[in-house]
This record gives structure tokens, C-alpha cells and sequence, in this order.
């Protein structure tokens, strides 16, 4: 008789599968750096060059006919923005992948719980949004002389945001069964919202009607919140912008976390 | 005794086997075929090819207008919103035309159906012609499309058709050269994302589209004359509204000799079968 060893016994999961979580996180990050020409070095390279196209079409005037300064103005939002898109896409496009290729099993398979899985993406999400966002930031401080006035308070809603926007990726994701449907998420719905968020300009300058519709727009919030926190600017009190950021945060997130625990277009 | 039956087949069936089609010094049929697969490759996804440009291209325009000044402002002497709309055209257009024949060429490569286009009996000039007719067709579409999205807001005069025509196909040809160019020598997405992201983007964006030259210090304008995007963009400007930054020959020969530089340059790509052959 050939001795046996002993079966090993199966390894015990605690309350939460820490292992597992930071595994999975572990994967997407990797993810995210493996494609850092895309992810980190484009973002980066394009908003410095929108602010380089505004310094040289503003000339030697940095100020609009209204008396404001532009550039302080403009680089925070783009900062947040450039966050928020990538922490998006960062879900939506591991997930896309994921499905097409059929690998999508090798996240269900494990023993991870649906909320879990939900963390993991948006916490994943989030951290490549902002590791996103840092060589951009260096890139601003840099060639501009912007003081930040409330540095935690910026960081806290450049979290939020990112968390927010991180779940609605993982959503666009699940929902998503073709590269058509992300690129018209992106093109038709995310970019639109951000660009006619006062983005680039203060948004008493769009129309009555436009005016009233942006203030139902969380990604406005996360922009104004973000601009106020670093120039002091801003239109919404704060702490309306960082309620708004945070509760769509929580519904986008309870979402998401409901539509992976009952297996929408993951689960045969 | 085998081999004296299948002579009798090859007989028998020889009446009924078609002929080898003849193909004249140029390849009608394989060129046609060729360029309808490139079309058809970017209407099948119409929404992203078309729609989102002009999407993406109407953004631009609302939020510049609304930060740089609105209406009051002037770039020399037309008003600033005039001045912006040809530039934004001819930017979307020129980025589709790279997109269309970077991608087109880089998926087959990554697919392995370059195949199919490399070995019907297609020449080099034929092949750059499809590929390349393909993404001046998109680039036009886009930037009639832009145009006419465009004129509902801002009333935008015709000055020049002959400018507006040249510049217009001839720049769509420059960049569907270059996006063979791209395609054939990247190897991964990574590689034609960057020659996206650090090249053409940023030579677009740098090319006066949004300033007027005389703006930039005397060390800047020398640099930005050279730089095809700014004729091309000037010159089909001039089209639309009659003023110029730069000088109107001069952008007529630089559009012709860079498009004649790309054309040696990919013709020698195919026919070497760089990174296409092994």
C-alpha cells in the first residue's frame, strides 16, 4: 500500500475572504499597469495639452471678459474629471473584457462574495483613478502657481468621486455586452455630462434651462466640490457637493453590488 | 492507371471550368472590393465612427465658445466662433481618416486576416489606394457631418470651395497615409494608442485650431510653421472665411509634398512587406 497523505483540510474563510479581496485587487491593478501607456500616460499627456491649447488661446490675457482667472479655474476640474473618466473605465473595460472572453467565470468561481466582488472593483477602480490623476496633478503644480486651500477636504471629494464613478463603471459593465455599448457610454452619456459640468467654464454662462439641469448632475457636484476645496471657488456649498458625491456614491455602489449578487448578464 | 483517370476527369470537366480572370494593369475589381470593405468597416458601427465624432467634435466647439469669451471676441477679423468652426471640422476629420486605416490595418495584423487582403492579386499601389480611399471617405463623411452639425448654430460662409475641397481631401489623405503607416509598424494596441496620443493629438491640437498664430512668441510661430497640420487647417479655413495666417501657396506645396512623401513611404512599406511579410 502506497501511503496517503492526509487531505488537506479545506482552508477556513472568515467573516470577510480578505485573501481573495485583495487578490482580486491585486489582478485589476496589475491590469491597470500592464496597459500604463493607455491608462496613465495618455490621460496625463491630454489634459496637460488642453491646458496647454487654453494657455496659448488665452495669450497674454488669462482672464475672461468677466474677470476670471482661467487656468485656476479650468485644471482642477480637469484634474477630477481625468479621475473620475479613468476610474470608470477602469471597471467598465476589466469587466467588458472579461465577458467577452469568456474569463468572467474566474472571478464567479472562487469563494468571493458578491459584495466582495463589488468592493474589489470599486476600491480598484477608484485607486487607478487616482494613481491616474497623481502624474497630472504633478504636471499642474508644476507650470501653475495654484494654491490648494483645503487639501484633505480636495482629497475627500477626489475619493468620493472616484468611488462614485468606479461603481457606475462596474454597472456600464455589467449592462455593456458589446465594445459598442462602452464606447457609447463614454462618448454619448459620461463625457458629455463631465464637459457641460462647468468644466471648462463657469456655468452661469450656459442658458436658463441647461443652467437648472446641470444641478442634477452629480458629476457637476464632484467638479464644483473638488474647484471649491482647492480655489475657494465654487458654486454649491461644499457640503451639499460632498452629500451629493457621497449619497449617489452609496446608490450607484448598492446597485451595482445587487445587480453582481444576482448574477445580471454574469450568470447563465 | 490512376493517373489515367484523373486525366479523364480533368477532361471531362474541362469545358465547364471558368477561365483565370484576366486582370488588366490595374485590378478594378480587387481595388473596389477592397475599398468597400474598409467602408462598409466603419458604417457597420456608424454610431462610433460618424456619431461620436461629431458628438465629441460639438462638445469641443459649445465649450470653448463658452470659455474663451463668447461672442464678443475676435480672431483678426471675423468673429471667434467662425474662426473655430473650420479648424474643429478639419480636426475631427483628420482624426478619423488616421483612425480608420491605423485600426483597420493594426486589427488584421493582431487578427492574422492581413491574409486576406495580402494575397488576392492586389498590387501595392492597389492596396495602399483601398486602405487609403477608405479613410479619406470616412474623414469626409465626418467632416460634412461636423459641418452641417455645426452650421444649425453658428451661420458658417463658404468662401472657397477649390480651398476647402483640397485641403479638405488632401489632408484626409495625409492622415489615412499615416495611419497605414502606424498600423503597419505597431505591434500592439499599445503602439498606434501612442502615436495616437503623442502624435497626432497633439499636433492637431498645436496646429492654430484654436488661436491664431500671431498669438504665440516669435520662437513658437517659427516652430508651428512647421508643422503640416497648421497649412492644412489655414488653408481650409481660408475656405471658409476668407483669412489666412499663413501663406496660401506655400500651404498648397507643403500639403502636395508631404502627401507625396507618404505615398513613397507606405509604397515601399507594402512592397518590401515590412512587419506585413515575413
Amino acid at each position: 500500500m502506497v501511503p496517503v497523505a492526509a487531505p488537506r483540510p479545506p482552508r477556513p474563510i472568515g467573516f470577510v475572504h480578505w485573501l481573495g479581496l485583495a487578490t482580486l485587487l491585486r489582478r485589476e491593478l496589475g491590469r491597470y499597469f500592464s496597459f500604463w501607456r493607455v491608462s496613465i500616460a495618455g490621460p496625463a499627456f491630454a489634459q496637460l495639452l488642453y491646458l496647454l491649447v487654453f494657455v496659448l488661446a488665452l495669450g497674454g490675457a488669462r482672464q475672461t471678459a468677466d474677470g476670471a482667472a482661467v487656468l485656476p479655474f479650468i485644471a482642477p476640474g480637469l484634474l477630477v474629471f481625468a479621475v473620475m473618466q479613468r476610474s470608470a473605465e477602469s471597471c467598465t473595460f476589466s469587466l467588458m473584457f472579461d465577458k467577452l472572453e469568456g474569463m468572467v467565470a474566474d472571478i464567479l468561481n472562487p469563494p468571493l462574495a458578491p459584495t466582495e466582488l463589488a468592493v474589489a472593483y470599486a476600491v480598484s477602480g477608484a485607486m487607478s483613478g487616482l494613481i491616474t490623476g497623481l502624474p497630472i496633478m504633478a504636471g499642474i503644480l508644476l507650470f501653475l502657481d495654484i494654491p490648494v486651500g483645503q487639501p484633505l477636504v480636495a482629497l475627500l471629494v477626489a475619493v468620493l468621486s472616484a468611488l462614485m464613478m468606479a461603481s457606475f463603471g462596474t454597472l456600464a459593465g455589467l449592462w455593456a455586452e458589446k465594445f459598442d455599448h462602452v464606447a457609447a457610454v463614454f462618448a454619448f452619456f459620461i463625457v458629455p455630462l463631465g464637459f457641460l459640468s462647468g468644466l471648462f467654464a463657469p456655468i452661469d454662462r450656459l442658458p436658463e434651462p441647461l443652467q437648472a439641469a446641470v444641478q442634477l448632475n452629480p458629476i457637476f457636484y464632484a467638479i464644483d466640490g473638488f474647484r471649491g476645496a482647492v480655489t475657494g471657488v465654487h458654486v454649491a456649498p461644499i457640503g451639499l457637493s460632498l452629500a451629493v458625491v457621497a449619497g449617489t456614491t452609496v446608490l450607484l455602489w448598492l446597485a451595482a453590488n445587487r445587480l453582481i449578487a444576482t448574477g445580471y448578464k454574469i450568470k447563465a | 492507371m490512376v493517373a489515367a483517370d484523373f486525366t479523364a476527369i480533368l477532361e471531362a470537366m474541362t469545358p465547364y471550368r471558368s477561365a483565370p480572370r484576366t486582370v488588366g494593369p490595374v485590378n478594378w475589381v480587387g481595388l473596389w472590393t477592397l475599398y468597400r470593405k474598409e467602408v462598409f468597416r466603419f458604417l457597420k458601427v456608424f454610431t462610433q465612427t460618424i456619431a461620436a465624432p461629431v458628438v465629441t467634435t460639438l462638445l469641443f466647439y459649445t465649450i470653448f465658445a463658452l470659455a474663451l469669451g463668447g461672442i464678443v471676441r475676435m480672431a483678426g477679423s471675423v468673429p471667434f466662433l467662425e474662426f473655430l468652426a473650420p479648424g474643429l471640422v478639419m480636426m475631427s476629420m483628420v482624426q478619423n481618416a488616421f483612425a480608420n486605416t491605423s485600426s483597420s490595418v493594426m486589427i488584421s495584423k493582431i487578427q492574422g486576416n492581413i491574409v486576406d487582403v495580402l494575397m488576392p492579386p492586389l498590387s501595392s499601389f492597389e492596396l495602399a489606394l483601398g486602405y487609403v480611399a477608405g479613410g479619406v471617405t470616412r474623414g469626409l463623411l465626418v467632416g460634412l457631418a461636423t459641418f452641417l452639425a455645426i452650421r444649425l448654430f453658428v451661420p458658417v460662409g463658404i468662401h472657397s470651395v477649390f480651398f476647402i475641397l483640397y485641403h479638405g481631401i488632401a489632408a484626409s489623405m495625409m492622415l489615412a497615409l499615416l495611419g497605414v503607416i502606424g498600423g503597419i509598424w505597431s505591434e500592439k494596441f499599445d503602439h498606434i494608442a501612442a502615436v495616437t496620443n503623442f502624435v497626432v493629438t497633439p499636433l492637431a491640437f498645436l496646429s492654430g485650431t484654436f488661436y491664431t498664430i500671431d498669438r504665440l512668441p516669435e520662437d513658437w510661430q517659427f516652430i508651428a510653421h512647421l508643422n503640416p497640420f497648421f497649412y492644412m487647417i489655414d488653408g481650409f479655413r481660408y475656405g471658409f472665411i476668407g483669412q489666412t495666417d499663413g501663406t496660401l501657396m506655400i500651404g498648397l506645396a507643403v500639403m502636395a509634398a508631404v502627401n507625396i512623401g507618404l505615398w513613397a513611404l507606405v509604397l515601399r512599406m507594402l512592397s518590401t512587406g515590412y512587419k506585413l511579410k515575413p
